[in-house]
């Protein structure tokens, strides 16, 4: 489900949480007026921040067990509503320590920019690819899972209520609008239980092509970013890709919303640094 | 003992009706196994658990799942651009969508489903990289379709795959679903029957498919087909022999009912013993019916003389003399056939182990039944008007055929050291031509010439790298070993050297697309195609890798934490010679360029058709091996035991072993290679072929002991026991011939082979036997008075 279609591979940390992430005002009370599509659309918008920072680790698990850890610090900034920067860079495995990427993401018709930096090889250079289906980095979600909410080419309705790891929830189904979508999309639905409480989405199914439940999303570990920042944010998000029998876990040990960032941190100079 | 058989006779023909319902009662009991009966044509079940081919096979399948790809091969030959123009290209976008909406297919990520809409290509660009479908959409126009093909030129990891190397055509490589492993035979017929709508719908392009998951779905087809095509064709030609013979319908209802429960019985024997029906299995379905027929054969045979004999006599008294003189003979021949098919159950392949336990319950079930059936049936039914009325013996027939017999004897015996000579030529035929033999246990050899197997392989292997595939998974004993330079080095070399041989098409491996991806990031440099020095480096591009193309990209080429990665050589002539001498020149390689002094140290891993090829070939012939070195002493001991003399045991079982020496000769001289169920044939052939031996031996022996000479001994056996013997030879090879019309390969060659090894067991009976036993028979002149028994058997 998107607005726009956020079409580079980049190393875009931070929209991870934007799926966790809900609007924290005072939407419970208006809840129950509002149809499936105003529901899903409270439950989006609240993943905005002007800034984030983050380090998160993520582990890749394949079906046989098998582990790829990878501890990663990034920062984004929201410039507007079509384009926002992001800068991302490895800390462990020690062999790939310092690679760093930067991407410039436009939600409109450009295509995104994205500059890698490989320390080994001390050179810049520029990654070209592009298809909302595409993994983003290796883990179990697509471009098209992180992006925004597509109130125009989704249609939206109500299941039956369900209480989920003790929250009551809206659950909210989503279907391609059009033929043009369904084309686009990896899914033929989707479900996604969203917390009456404070409008944070628990849990996402997501249905394929083929009619299968294809992957499960679950986001835990909810609570307020900081002692000085109330708004809570899912800390700990799982998606299992049921297929393959892959799955990502996502930790965030750091999450900072509207921070300061550095001058000068989302450009091609910085990326050696 | 002969007390006992005598009660069980009388018991029989005082209450034939139980024994029937006893039959009849034992019969629905097996045929409730039938439902239970399933299916596995699996290659790998002809290996033992304990095979290294096995072992590796798993290995590779536990570090990268399930290795076997459906290979559809889309041709466009007439076209001047081959597959590379517009219209062969949407097609090929089309039927890659067509797999992914399809349940039997796996197609999470791009290692599963290879085709020119999925795999990636990494380009090098001014700047930096580009990681794109080489296809996303189909081209417009004919020199993008051009290009494209360019495009695999330029980046050569997909050359001979995603592009045939004559350009005329492209290959889609998809892996099987579980849903789709669960159901190989839907699976193939699902894919065939999408390629032949497409034919249908016009479109010029030739579709082939090919790989191990086809192969498998084509047999599992082909068994069930084989029994219900052939099993008619044999019971007809058994049938109408059994009424030329006996000239009664009731001869041919006894023995269809004979054979009818023989096959519930051992079918359902299989249901209810829980294990598969594998391929060759299902050549018991025919080959049954000849054997399975032969005791009522030679019951219904005694049956009718005994009528000529005694005319007057009772019902009951024709029953009881007909099972009191059979009974031995039978049991004996059962005994050897079944020691003969249990010779098979000593192999070290499951199928064939479970092939000559069911042959032999098969043989067992076939003797029961015809032990509870027959007398039953002739105790119940009124005496028939014999076919010989008014002839009280055999010997006073004076037809051609008995002249015939008789002459044969005599000449036989008379000119010994012809015969002899005429045999040592044989047997030294037999030596020279058994030098040449050559093994082929490969799975396409088992499909004769022109079957769509065939020729899907042959397209694959002539367009493309081939459709063997050799397996080597280079195991660097740790995480994240793969990323050492020098190991990729050495990887990269094997491959170059493997690609220069002439049976490899092309060869893939991670060391490949690290070397790729060198070229790439030093602006397409092609010196730079090689392994960069540094670990870090290696690391990062394979970062880069994993977070620009998809995730499963080379999920097939290097486990998930660098420690094992995998090379495919694609193999491109069939055969096992070929799979042998593409694993024996990996193995020399893999010595040469790994631990050794300053080279990277791993566990080199073969796997892969080319292994499970040349692991099968060591299995076959030490299975035959085996099978003959248990078999023919056992034989010779259970004949030594039955006719009391050491050299009557050898020389019962020189006509199977002549007869086998000529199958084997004939078969290194024409150059029919030995495979699987050729292992079968040397236990089937030993267990058949023993009874004209004894049969045989038991008739002149009998003679001789009542004091007829050997030249009047060997023309009474030829004219009694020889004529029998003629017939059972005759039904079984009709029996066999049928087989000849079989759709698999090897159930042709082993019908024909059978009929040759059943043939020379007859003529070595009637022609080695009067022309030999004078020499090894001394009967004392006082033991009878010289006049010749009755003539019948």
């Amino acid at each position: 489900m998107r607005t726009t279609r956020m079409s580079t591979r980049t190393l875009g940390v931070l929209a991870i949480s934007a799926i966790a992430a809900s609007f924290f005002a005072a939407i419970p009370a208006h809840a129950a007026e509002m149809t499936a599509k105003e529901t899903a659309k409270a439950s989006d918008d609240a993943r905005r921040s002007k800034t984030e920072h983050q380090v998160m680790t993520m582990t890749l698990t394949n079906k046989r067990g098998q582990s790829r850890v990878r501890t990663i610090e990034g920062w984004s900034k929201e410039l507007s509503d079509v384009e926002e920067h992001r800068f991302s860079r490895f800390l462990k495995p020690s062999d790939v320590r310092n690679t760093t990427l930067l991407s410039y993401d436009y939600n409109d018709e450009r295509d995104d920019d994205t500059w890698l930096y490989l320390p080994a090889l001390k050179k810049i250079k520029r990654i070209l690819s592009s298809n909302k289906k595409d993994y983003f980095m290796g883990s179990d979600f697509t471009y098209e899972d992180m992006e925004n909410i597509d109130i125009v080419n989704w249609n939206y309705s109500f299941a039956e209520p369900e209480t989920f790891a003790g929250e009551p929830c809206w659950v909210v189904e989503a279907v391609p609008a059009n033929e043009k979508e369904a084309g686009e999309t990896s899914y033929s639905k989707t479900v996604s239980w969203i917390a009456k409480s404070d409008m944070l989405s628990r849990k996402g199914e997501y249905w394929d092509k083929k009619g299968r439940l294809a992957k499960r999303l679950l986001i835990e570990d909810i609570h307020p970013t900081s002692d000085s920042d109330p708004r809570p944010r899912g800390h700990r998000m799982i998606m299992s890709n049921l297929i393959t029998g892959h799955n990502t876990i996502l930790e965030m040990n750091t999450l900072e919303l509207d921070v300061e960032v550095k001058p000068g941190l989302f450009s091609q100079r910085s990326l050696r640094q | 003992m002969k007390r006992a058989w005598q009660r069980y006779v009388d018991a029989v023909i005082r209450r034939p009706l139980v024994a029937l319902l006893v039959a009849l009662a034992a019969t629905a009991f097996m045929a409730a196994g039938l439902p239970r009966v399933y299916i596995d044509s699996d290659a790998r079940q002809f290996l033992p658990d304990e095979d290294i081919a096995r072992d590796n096979l798993a290995y590779i399948e536990e570090v990268f799942g399930d290795v076997s790809l459906h290979m559809i091969a889309v041709l466009r030959p007439d076209h001047p651009d081959g597959a590379f123009n517009p219209e062969t290209l949407a097609l090929v976008s089309q039927i890659t969508s067509w797999l992914q909406e399809q349940p039997e297919f796996e197609t999470a990520v791009n290692s599963d489903l290879r085709s020119l809409s999925t795999v990636n290509d990494v380009r090098g660009t001014t700047e930096g990289m580009e990681v794109e479908p080489f296809m996303e959409l189909a081209p417009d126009d004919p020199g993008q379709a051009r290009r494209l093909r360019q495009a695999i030129r330029d980046n050569g990891m997909f050359e001979g795959t995603l592009a045939a190397l004559d350009d005329k055509g492209t290959l889609i490589m998809v892996r099987e679903s579980e849903q789709g492993h669960a159901d190989q035979a839907g699976s193939y017929l699902k894919l065939k029957a999408y390629v032949d709508g497409l034919t249908q719908a016009g479109h010029p392009e030739q579709f082939f498919l090919a790989g191990r998951p086809v192969i498998e779905g084509i047999f599992y087809i082909a068994i069930p087909a084989e029994g219900r095509r052939l099993l008619p064709f044999v019971l007809a030609v058994i049938s109408l022999l059994v009424l030329l013979s006996f000239r009664t319908l009731r001869s041919v209802g006894i023995c269809l009912a004979v054979i009818a429960a023989t096959e519930i019985w051992t079918f359902g024997f299989l249901g209810w013993w829980g294990h598969p029906m594998y391929t060759i299995s299902s050549i018991l379905l025919v080959v049954l019916v000849p054997i399975a027929v032969a005791d009522s054969i030679h019951l219904l045979s005694r049956y009718y003389d005994a009528q000529v004999e005694s005319p007057d006599a009772a019902r009951d008294e024709i029953v009881r003399v007909t099972m009191m003189d059979m009974g031995p003979p039978v049991l004996l021949t059962s005994v050897t056939t079944a020691v003969g098919f249990l010779s098979t159950s000593m192999s070290s392949m499951a199928p064939l182990r479970d092939f000559g336990v069911l042959a032999a319950v098969g043989v067992t079930a076939a003797f029961v039944l015809t032990l509870l059936l027959i007398p039953a049936l002739f105790a119940l039914l009124p005496l028939k008007a014999p076919r010989f009325a008014g002839r009280s013996s055999l010997l006073d027939d004076n037809s051609l055929s008995v002249r015939l017999f008789a002459g044969v004897a005599r000449t036989a015996s008379r000119r010994r050291s012809w015969v002899v000579l005429a045999f040592a030529a044989l047997v030294a035929g037999g030596i020279f031509g058994g030098s040449m033999l050559t093994v082929d246990s490969s799975r396409i050899a088992q499909f004769p010439p022109g079957h769509e197997i065939r020729d899907a392989d042959d397209a694959v292997n002539a367009h493309f790298s081939g459709s063997s595939i050799l397996d080597i998974v280079i195991d660097g004993g740790s995480v994240d070993a793969i990323k050492d330079p020098a190991l990729l080095a050495a990887m990269l070399e094997m491959q170059r050297r493997m690609d220069e041989l002439p049976q490899v098409g092309g060869s893939l491996s991670l060391a490949e697309l690290v070397a790729r991806m060198n070229r790439v990031m030093h602006g397409d440099d092609p010196d730079e195609a090689r392994i960069p020095g540094s670990r870090e480096l290696v690391a990062q591009y394979l970062l880069l890798y994993s977070m620009s193309g998809d995730p499963g990209d080379f999920d097939d080429m290097v486990d998930y934490d660098y420690r094992h990665a995998r090379m495919q050589v694609f193999v491109n002539r069939t055969g096992t010679a070929w799979a042998k001498a593409t694993l024996e020149q990996a193995k020399t390689l893999a010595d040469e360029l790994f631990n050794g002094p300053g080279l990277p140290s791993a566990k080199i891993i073969f796997s892969g058709d080319s292994q499970l090829s040349s692991r099968m070939e060591v299995h076959v012939i030490n299975d035959q091996v085996r099978a003959l070195a248990i078999c023919l002493p056992l034989l010779t001991l259970i004949c030594w035991a039955v006719f009391g003399r050491f050299p009557l045991g050898l020389l019962a079982v020189a006509p199977v072993s002549f007869a086998l020496l000529a199958a084997y000769g004939g078969m290194g001289f024409s150059g029919i290679p030995v495979d699987i169920p050729i292992v079968m044939l040397g236990g089937m052939t030993l267990g058949i072929g023993i009874d004209f031996a004894i049969h045989y031996l038991h008739r002149y022996l009998g003679e001789r002991r009542a004091g007829v000479a050997h030249e009047q001994a060997a023309v009474v056996t030829a004219v009694t026991t020889g004529r029998a013997l003629f017939f059972n030879a005759v039904v079984l090879l009709a029996g066999f011939l049928v087989l000849l019309a079989a759709d698999l390969y090897p159930q042709i060659k082993l019908g024909a082979l059978t009929t040759i090894t059943v043939a020379v067991c007859y003529l070595v009976s009637i022609l080695l036997f009067p022309a030999t036993l004078t020499l090894l028979v001394r009967i004392p002149r006082s033991a009878g008075t010289g006049q010749s028994s009755k003539g019948s058997r």
